[in-house]
């Protein structure tokens, strides 16, 4: 059997060859490769991270580790992946902190509406001790340890027909949402329709005007296409998705301190390059979506801002003694510095 | 012995007979869940939360609920080419075996379902606000009934057999 | 490893072992090999692979199937194209074959396809003289139709996979779903000028009208179930529950259905959908295991040769399919191979909604060949012949069916038809 997955081994670096990467034939033999799921294809808007954070890790470990990419979710969806790593059976994966909270409640602080000033305090608040308490408390709930936070960004309605200008023009408009407690609680608040939906009938249900909307990364409109189907755009700025590069944690603690301590080196460049590759491609995408995407882009004033942030504060007041009162206010406490 | 067959013989059918109740009853469930989830939102103008997500498991104790039923019968699917060669004991024989195998992989899936169930239980189904134990529960529960009834199949043809 | 699950699948199958569990057993003894993973995965993998709402199409449109079947509407179905074609040379075959591509526009099953129209046609065939391995390989090849004419389980899964929509899938299968359609009518045709099978009585106007008009409710359910899609009311999966409901009141309206009918149909729409689904489950084990030992990428890499030339790829692609679907349910190859072939495809320069529909076509002959070929497996058994005799008899149809795949794909005319307007 073990020459048989030596050889495995050897394919795999075969293939990855073939992407222009320096070849490896020398593939030592204790190699061990770690399965990384994305949940979008080659070139979307967390694969540079990945990718970052993949040919640190093998340069840094002289390919004691190697990191094999799977794209598309080819093992399920996002909560199924987490799950897995808490299984053990899988041991890497890059994607959005959406399902996190049926693992612990207490992870729906993604979800509150406009928590974060904006990319900067985001990021410095999961670059630090709020990220950090999270982090610990997602690896006890799950079994899976965060090593960096990348990030989704904030995410946008992408509209088709009905245009999003104001706050009134939500009522009544229907809105896939993920199944999150706290989004759904939120769009109701604002007199929407939260529709859940699986992802896969996200695209034919716009199309056919099933339901009006969805909110996603921006990126995501131009990468799946949606600027053929949809016709405006609204940036709210409300709700953040943070996506860490996450691990294993039974995988993770059976490796050595050194091979550990390289893990964590690697996503902090991925990291670093992903959140470069995040705000590259948002700036590239709102252009394309508005120039030849030929998607009128609509963004909320601080009036509108307020305005959903009074309405929603139903949803703060439901959700706060689950999340935590002191978590909330350490993020809030932060905004004047950003 | 051959009482205790015939005692265990009747249960078994009993047993079945209920399953097949359960599945009955869990298909219209899906159905009406379902149509009333389309009807909700172009009648009423409001989305059910719970509703896809209830149907999605009931789906998944059909599956494993009617394959118990389906094994019974012996209308799993199977590549017949070789029960079709074969005659007599070897035949009987060769059924044993494909049961043999059938009731080893589900053992696994009750073994390390159960496992799993027991490690999920901390998750929320966030539409239904249950544990998802009760998800993925259907696996050992189906994976019994499938293994019950496949164990019942290696003991009526070996009563053949030895006839 | 790799090789020891080959080996103890391809062994598993033959000692006729449920295919589901032979997936699922194969997978563990790798597993077993597998230096890093252990056994937990199995009922993970398991759950995942059918824990999926856009599945759910296939227990409603099973559903609606049984219900069709019970409250007598593939009855007048039949009667319908028995007064149209009844008369012809072969004309019960044809029969056979029209009625299929009807409920096939009702139905999103192959295996579904063949058990309704099968149950009622089998018997009257061979009672009227028919050969039973003709009679048997008509309706499993024609039940083929059920997955390449909309609404279809496959056409849905290979949108999902893919990516495209789904609805252009229903709307790119339209057209191919009458291409095969004409060519098993003129095999049968042939066949039974031949054999000098017999044919019935030509039926008057008055008698076609009555038929029609009796079958209208069956006709009308496609309007509903294709119109409800393209006009945004529902996805194809809630169109599938809408189906169920509507064959329901039909029933009722004809009367044909008692509260005891209904539950026998509940039972056996449930025990035929864990008959095919429990395989989608225990493929996704498969398919997790073939992923995770980097399969795709090697077959992926030998393809990359051929992908030059979109002529040479796509018979390729063909061929393979064709393998492919001598061992494998439609369902799972669509899962499996759509990632891995897609890619290839884009660079040959092929149209993703066109590819989707030579992939079904292809996995549906794959229902018609052995070894693992369900609508053949189900017509079979039927009319009680055992597998061996129907693999003899169905050869024709599988070689009139392969010629029309490759018609249909290399005239991509036939199934994106709607993007060269
Ligand atoms: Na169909
Ligand atoms: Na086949």
């Amino acid at each position: 059997a073990c020459g048989l997955s030596g050889n495995t081994d050897g394919d795999a670096g075969s293939s990855e060859n073939t992407d222009g990467e320096s070849s490896n034939k020398t593939s030592t033999k204790g190699s061990i490769v770690l399965n990384m799921s994305l949940p979008e294809g080659p070139g979307t808007k967390n694969d540079a991270g990945a990718q970052a954070f993949k040919s640190k890790l093998e340069e840094i470990t002289n390919n004691e580790l190697t990191v094999k990419i799977h794209y598309s979710n080819a093992f399920g969806g996002e909560r199924e992946v987490y799950e897995m790593m808490g299984q053990n059976t899988l041991e890497l994966a890059l994607q959005s902190s959406g399902p996190m909270g049926v693992f612990d409640k207490k992870m729906y602080i993604f979800d509150l509406p406009y928590l974060f000033k904006n990319s900067a305090h985001a990021r410095a608040t999961l670059d630090g001790e709020v990220g950090e308490e999270l982090a610990k408390t997602f690896e006890e709930a799950a079994n899976v340890k965060i090593l960096s936070w990348v990030e989704n960004g904030f995410v946008v309605i992408g509209s088709s027909g009905k245009k999003i200008e104001k706050v009134e023009d939500l009522k009544g408009y229907k809105i896939r949402v993920q199944e999150s407690e706290v989004q759904i609680d939120t769009w109701k608040a604002v007199n929407a329709i939260p529709t859940p939906m699986a992802w896969p009938e996200v695209y034919t249900s716009l199309q056919q005007g099933v339901i009006d909307g969805h909110d996603q990364a921006l990126m995501v409109l131009e990468t799946g296409g949606f600027d053929d189907i949809q016709d405006s755009v609204t940036i709210l700025d409300a709700r953040f998705v943070a996506a860490p590069i996450s691990m294993s944690l039974d995988k993770f603690n059976s490796l050595s301190e050194e091979h550990q301590a390289a893990l964590l080196e690697a996503a902090e460049y991925g990291k670093e390059q992903g959140r470069i590759k995040i705000d590259e491609m948002y700036a590239s995408s709102k252009k394309y979506l508005g120039t030849e995407g030929g998607m009128e882009i609509i963004e909320f004033s601080d009036e509108e801002k307020q305005k959903y942030l009074d309405q929603v504060q139903d949803v703060y007041a439901k959700w706060t003694s689950v999340i935590g009162e002191d978590l909330i206010k350490k993020v809030q406490d932060a905004r004047d510095e950003y | 012995m051959g009482k205790l067959y015939s005692i265990c013989s009747n249960a078994m059918d009993r047993l079945n007979k209920v399953i097949g109740y359960v599945l009955a009853l869990f298909l219209s469930v899906m159905v009406a869940v379902i149509f009333y989830q389309v009807f909700s939102r172009f009648v009423m103008g409001s989305s059910t939360s719970w509703s896809e997500e209830l149907a999605r498991i009931l789906m998944l104790y059909i599956i494993l609920l009617g394959a118990a039923i389906a094994i019974r019968r012996g209308q799993l699917l199977a590549v017949e080419v070789l029960p079709d060669i074969l005659k007599g004991n070897a035949k009987r024989n060769l059924s044993i075996i494909t049961n043999v195998f059938s009731a080893l992989f589900c053992a696994i899936l009750v073994f390390y379902g159960y496992g799993l169930a027991l490690n999920v239980s901390s998750q929320t189904l966030p539409g239904l606000g249950v544990s998802m134990f009760w998800m993925y529960f259907a696996l050992p529960f189906g994976g019994l009934l499938i293994l019950v009834n496949a164990v019942f199949n290696i003991w009526s043809i070996i009563r053949e057999v030895k006839k | 490893m790799i090789a020891v699950f080959f080996i103890s699948l391809i062994a598993l199958l033959f000692l006729s072992v449920p295919v589901a569990f032979a997936l699922g057993l194969s997978s563990v003894f790798g597993i077993l090999l597998h230096p890093s993973l252990d056994l937990s995965v199995v009922p993970q993998r398991v759950l995942i692979a059918v824990n999926s709402f856009p599945l759910m199409a296939i227990p409603f449109f099973i559903l609606a199937g049984g219900l069709m079947q019970s409250s007598g509407i593939a009855r007048r179905l039949v009667n319908f194209a028995m007064s149209l074609v009844g008369h012809l040379t072969g004309g019960l075959a044809v029969v056979a074959i029209i009625t299929a591509m009807f409920f096939a526009a009702i139905s999103g099953s192959g295996t579904a396809t063949v058990i309704t129209i099968g149950t009622i046609l089998i018997p009257i065939m061979i009672a009227k003289g028919y050969p039973k391995g003709f009679t048997s390989s008509t309706l499993a090849a024609s039940g083929a139709l059920g997955i390449i004419i909309p609404p279809s389980i496959p056409l849905i899964l290979y949108g999902i996979s893919a990516q495209v929509s789904v609805s252009d899938m229903f709307l790119a299968g339209i057209f191919p779903g009458f291409i095969i359609t004409a060519s098993l009518i003129i095999l049968s045709y042939f066949f039974s000028k031949k054999n000098k099978l017999p044919r019935s009585e030509r039926s008057s106007f008055k008698e076609i009208v009555r038929a029609f008009v009796e079958a209208i409710p069956a006709l009308i359910m496609p309007v509903i179930v294709l119109g409800g899609i393209y006009s945004g009311i529902f996805t194809p999966t809630e169109a599938s529950v809408i189906a169920v409901v509507y064959a329901l009141i039909a029933g009722i309206i004809y009367r044909e259905l008692s509260i005891s009918n209904i539950i026998k149909t509940l039972v056996d729409s449930s025990v035929t959908t864990a008959i095919i689904m429990i395989i989608i489950a225990t493929s996704g084990l498969f398919s997790f295991f073939i992923q995770i030992n980097y399969i795709p990428d090697l077959i992926a890499d030998l393809l990359s040769t051929v992908t030059g030339n979109p002529y040479v790829f796509m018979i390729v692609i063909n061929l393979i399919l064709l393998v492919v679907g001598m061992f494998m349910e439609g369902s799972a190859a669509i899962l499996i191979l759509t990632p891995l072939f897609l890619p290839l495809a884009l660079t040959a320069g092929i149209d993703p909604v066109h590819f989707g529909i030579v992939m079904v076509v292809n996995l549906a002959i794959g229902l018609i060949t052995p070894p693992v070929g369900l609508n053949l497996f189900a017509s079979a058994q039927i009319s009680g012949i055992s597998i061996k005799d129907i693999t003899v008899s169905i050869i024709p149809f599988v070689i009139v069916m392969f010629i029309a795949t490759l018609l249909i794909s290399f005239m991509p005319v036939f199934s994106i038809w709607f993007k060269f307007f």
